[in-house]
């Protein structure tokens, strides 16, 4: 349908423009307030001097050396903000540099222009495109909305431009590593970032690595250790910023805080901490008009916390040593509110949290939910997948995949001529990614792509329905000499020999 | 106008980034410059201090310049509000503008059974969890795991074997490889950084040699040794006089012998490729002739003898080139090589490819695939995603404007849940209608599963691994035979899950749907199609394709099989 356009890639990689101007802008402000901070401290220190024209003069001096040691150590300060400034600038002409290397590669192409991407001009052609099956008034429909676009193909020949993605492709996995690392130790996409940039320096630019480990540690600070300090800084630290996007992540993390205290026995904290810090979600005026589905969701939770306690009385009574409570403490003890009240104190809440985190963190800085490597996988696998492909074990290196040697039974068995089969008996390697064992089982609930007829050249039935491309079939070599004619062939599968003259081409289109 | 998008991002990145420059540094400046002037004030005071401990009385120090660190505010606030309002115009240029927006997750359009946050699974479930989490779960832990093998094969085939240990005592420990093939891909990689990092082949050549001893000529590595060897023989001509280490070995000479020993072998397939190369060696012994004897004018006409020459032999060679089609890949080597003849080194992506080419042979001879399946998928993503985001977009439109009953078989939602048993059952049954919250997920696709929509074909050639057969007359796939019938047999009786045996009756009976060619004009169809065109057998039918006339009993059953 569509293909690779200069315009595509530029579109897609713009995200990666968005993470390194949040921290400019971050940057920023912290340059601002060290500045204004200097003002008020220096306007301070000078109105005391000019207070007190009459000061005696070593005392006069000493205070000039005190403003002078406070601009030192603001210029020290400036310089390091400033280097970070130039540090997340030179990310953003990086990745300008890699867009531009696709400019060598594109190629003006005067057929086959179905290459749409301005969805609001060509939304009707391409809707008309999608349920219309023939191929050729898919592209004279689509090259008549192209009229004003002129975006720039890609020529996938090119070695070069191959190289370009296997650039990008490690990107992603290192992306990938960095973000579901589950180890406390350095990650290994950080690892295989330094790895890979000691031959190719440009990689460092192209990757937020530095954010993206934040956001793997708080996250994992959350889940793993149940620890709200690091996502607390982080929210401290962005709070302007998350405030103006209406999140409501501090209201979540004040409701883990309550819990876990009430979870720690801490109950008279608790309850002063909600009276404090969570009572105001309760009131509607301390919402924006638009953050009315937080309201909402929140009053509903700080109505179970009243509920909660009454569910803390109950449990602290039914201890073993009682075995048998009232009746109406079991009553309750079954309904289901109460598992309500036990599920509110599992893990669940960790969990949630986590997730809030990082629903607010890719919105903050405009990162996709989903990591990128599953988004180009998907889309990859779906398109390379074909009702051939099969679980192919030989193409692995992992120790139980292997399987037994198989027995050879009868070479003119049928299960031969399944590619599982013959390839491995043809000593020939299936390049296929979709076959590879592990990416088999990653594309088990993935769409199998449309594909059309694609049949080597020549194809010829040998008279036991094998279908070869006839250029390849060799002459047996023992009969290689004997014969004058010599129109003989050998079937390379079940090696039973045929004259070329049994042999017919077929038509498959 | 064609590449507006990045000339307009390149502009804005560009004014952005000067703008930062401009700014801050005038603020540490301005920052800078007032230290300096409160430095004077202190050396004044200094003196006046000096001054007084003599006893006189000197005219007190103005500190009028104080002042100033208003001026210093009121400046840095300037450039504060300038570089402010570049940013804010990048942000509206470029990251609020609608032409730039692409939002990735609106192209992934059939989710993996993967987590996209970090997990481990090994922790066990949570309590309290359905069925269908759990199977849920156990899938995407498999697929977890089956993710990471996959990304420990990219990096031992792009020769980043150093950190397999790593990653294998980091996640998943019964992920064991065969030790013997880490061994291997550890010569690899160190082959790989030779040639990439430090532009030497000896290891490969040498790995070549090795291959020769012990299996005899093999002809499966001809093209790319040849590679390499004209390689060595440019680099040894081109190296510095000084740089070598044979004695002052003349480079020509060097590189001459190196030619006498290496090419011979290679001379019945690729003479036309040679003899340029060869006659390079010419124009290096007049260099160096030259710089001994600086006469200038006739310096200058033997350059440009020699560059005239130069120009004619290339084109000769490319003239020859076209003729050579089945020595495509060669010859453009060779091609690229006179092009970049003495800036050789320079040329990293010429390294990069060779040993991107290396290392596909290389896999080759592991009998392995010959390039990372991960890669290969990813490129395919990046290729073909347009369509993906562009098919979301419109499902996107549609369900706006449609109700949801209409059109069901375009919902996102409704093709994920496709997959389950009930659907394979009865597949005219048309899945629930959608919702999000739907329990129902997608384990193994069916057969019937098609993406609804094509892809680009003109880059099919990148991905072109199976023979693909769409019979005319159904538009169905043919589903070659890929499980043994005594497997599925074996496995019904195993009465395993439920999923797996439909899927399994689903293959079945496509093993008895194979392609049969027609007697009379040896046109292919499917069995099944050929059996309904002839109503079950019973009567004459015609070709779909030419219209001759066939019995049922005239069509003979075949397989494709690619050499």
């Amino acid at each position: 349908m569509s293909e690779p356009t200069l315009n595509f890639h530029v579109q897609a990689g713009s995200t990666q423009f968005k993470v390194p101007t949040e921290l400019i802008r971050k940057n920023f402000k912290t340059i601002q307030k060290l500045i204004e901070k200097q003002k008020r401290q220096a306007a301070n220190d000078i109105a005391n001097i000019k207070k007190n024209p009459s000061l005696p003069t070593a005392i006069k001096l000493e205070m000039i050396r005190k403003i002078i040691r406070s601009f030192e150590a603001l210029e020290k300060k400036l310089k390091a903000s400033i280097n970070k400034d130039q540090e997340y600038r030179s990310r953003l002409l990086a990745r300008l540099e890699n867009l531009q290397e696709l400019t060598k590669f594109t190629v003006t192409r005067n057929h086959d222009q179905d290459i749409t991407i301005d969805m609001e001009d060509n939304e009707h052609a391409i809707a008309d495109d999608l349920e219309d099956e023939d191929p050729k008034s898919v592209k004279t429909k689509a090259r008549k909305s192209m009229s004003g676009d002129e975006d720039k193909a890609l020529d996938l020949h090119n070695p070069t431009l191959i190289n370009w993605y296997r650039d990008q492709a490690n990107l992603l996995i290192i992306d990938y590593l960095i973000k579901s690392n589950v180890s406390s130790e350095q990650s290994v996409g950080l690892k295989l970032l330094q790895s890979l940039s000691v031959s190719n320096p440009k990689y460092m630019k192209l990757i937020d690595y530095d954010l993206y480990e934040t956001l793997n540690k708080v996250f994992l600070s959350i889940v793993e250790h149940h620890d709200l300090s690091l996502v607390i800084a982080w929210f401290e630290e962005n709070r302007t910023a998350l405030k103006k996007a209406n999140s409501n992540i501090e209201f979540e993390i004040n409701y883990c805080k309550f819990l876990s205290f009430i979870e720690e026995g801490r109950t008279d904290e608790a309850i002063k901490f909600s009276q404090v810090h969570l009572s105001p979600s309760g009131n509607i005026n301390n919402y924006q008009e638009n953050e009315h589905d937080s309201y909402l969701n929140n009053l509903k939770k700080l109505k179970e916390i009243g509920g909660l306690l009454v569910y803390l009385a109950i449990n602290e009574h039914s201890s073993p040593s009682q075995p048998v409570g009232s009746f109406s403490t079991s009553m309750v003890k079954h309904s289901a509110r109460f598992h309500d009240y036990e599920k509110l104190l599992s893990d669940d809440r960790w969990i949630f949290l986590s997730e809030c985190f990082m629903e607010n963190f890719t919105k903050l800085y405009g990162i996709s939910r989903n990591f990128p490597l599953f988004i180009y996988l998907s889309a990859g696998l779906s398109s390379l997948k074909t009702k051939s492909c099969y679980c192919n074990n030989d193409n692995t290196i992992f120790v139980n995949h292997k399987q037994p040697h198989e027995e050879v039974g009868s070479l003119k068995d049928r299960k031969y001529r399944g590619p599982n089969h013959y390839y491995k008996r043809l000593n020939r390697i299936n390049n296929c990614p979709v076959c590879s064992p592990e990416l088999f089982k990653l594309s088990r609930n993935l769409p199998y792509a449309q594909l059309i007829t694609s049949i080597f050249n020549n194809p010829y039935k040998l008279p036991n329905g094998n279908i070869y491309p006839i250029d390849k079939l060799t002459t047996p070599s023992s009969l290689k000499n004997s014969g004058s004619g010599s129109s003989i062939i050998e079937d390379p599968l079940t090696k039973e020999v045929f004259a070329l003259s049994e042999c017919v081409r077929v038509y498959p289109a | 106008m064609s590449t507006t998008l990045l000339d307009n991002l390149a502009t804005e990145s560009t004014s952005f980034s000067e703008a930062g420059e401009k700014y801050l540094s005038k603020i540490l400046d301005d920052t800078h410059s007032f230290v300096g002037e409160l430095k004077s004030m202190e050396q004044d005071l200094v003196q006046q201090l000096e001054q007084e401990s003599q006893g006189a009385h000197p005219d007190p120090v103005s500190l009028e310049s104080l002042k100033n660190s208003d001026l210093w505010y009121k400046q840095s606030i300037d450039s504060l509000k300038g570089y402010n309002g570049q940013i804010n115009k990048f942000t509206k240029h470029i990251l609020h503008n609608s032409k730039y927006n692409i939002n990735l997750d609106g192209a992934y359009t059939y989710p993996l059974n993967l987590d996209n946050i970090p997990v481990e699974y090994l922790k066990g479930p949570t309590p309290g969890a359905s069925h269908d989490d759990l199977t849920l779960r156990d899938v995407k832990m498999e697929n977890q795991k089956e993710l990471m093998k996959a990304i420990v094969l990219h990096l031992l085939k792009i020769g980043q074997s150093d950190l397999i240990k790593d990653m294998l005592n980091d996640t998943t420990k019964d992920i064991r490889i065969d030790e013997d093939l880490l061994d291997k891909f550890q010569l690899l990689n160190q082959i790989v950084d030779g040639i990439v990092l430090n532009h030497d082949l000896s290891k490969a050549l040498s790995w070549f040699k090795q291959k020769h001893e012990s299996a005899g000529p093999h002809s499966n590595f001809q093209e790319i040794e040849f590679k390499f060897h004209i390689l060595e023989y440019t680099l040894l001509l081109n190296r510095k006089p000084n740089s070598s280490t044979d004695g002052g070995l003349d480079s020509a000479l060097e590189a001459y012998m190196y030619s006498k020993q290496n090419f011979p072998r290679f001379f019945d397939a690729y003479l036309p490729e040679i003899s340029p190369l060869m006659s390079l060696l010419l124009f290096k012994a007049q260099d160096d002739v030259d710089s001994s004897h600086p006469d200038d004018y006739a310096r200058k006409h033997m350059m440009s003898l020699l560059s005239d020459f130069m120009i004619k032999m290339k084109s000769s060679f490319n003239k020859d080139l076209e003729q050579r089609p089945s020595k495509r890949n060669e010859s453009r080597f060779v091609e690229e090589i006179l092009k970049h003849f003495s800036s050789i080194e320079q040329n990293q992506n010429l390294f990069q490819s060779l040993s991107n080419e290396f290392i596909s042979y290389y896999c080759k001879d592991l009998n392995l695939s010959n390039d990372s399946s991960l890669f290969q998928s990813v490129l395919s993503g990046f290729i073909n995603l347009p369509s993906f985001y562009k098919y979301n977009q419109i499902q996107r439109r549609f369900s706006k404007v449609r109700s949801s009953s209409m059109k069901e078989d375009f919902d996102i939602d409704t093709i994920n849940a496709i997959g389950t048993s009930e659907v394979l059952d009865d597949p005219k049954d048309k899945p629930r209608p959608p919702s999000i919250q739907s329990k129902h997920f997608n384990i193994i696709s069916p057969y019937s599963f098609d993406m609804p929509f094509q892809l680009s074909d003109s880059n099919r050639f990148l991905f072109d691994y199976h023979p693909i057969f769409i019979c005319p007359v159904t538009k169905e796939q043919l589903i070659p035979l890929t499980v043994d019938e005594v497997e599925i047999e074996l496995e019904k009786k195993a009465k395993r899950p439920k999923l797996e045996v439909s899927k399994n009756d689903e293959l079945l009976k496509s093993m008895h749907n194979p392609v049969v060619v027609l007697k009379h004009c040896q046109h292919v169809a499917l069995k099944e199609s050929i059996w309904q065109l002839s109503k079950r057998g019973s009567e004459i039918f015609r070709c779909h394709y030419c219209y001759k006339k066939h019995r049922f009993s005239e069509v003979t059953e075949a397989y494709f099989i690619d050499l």
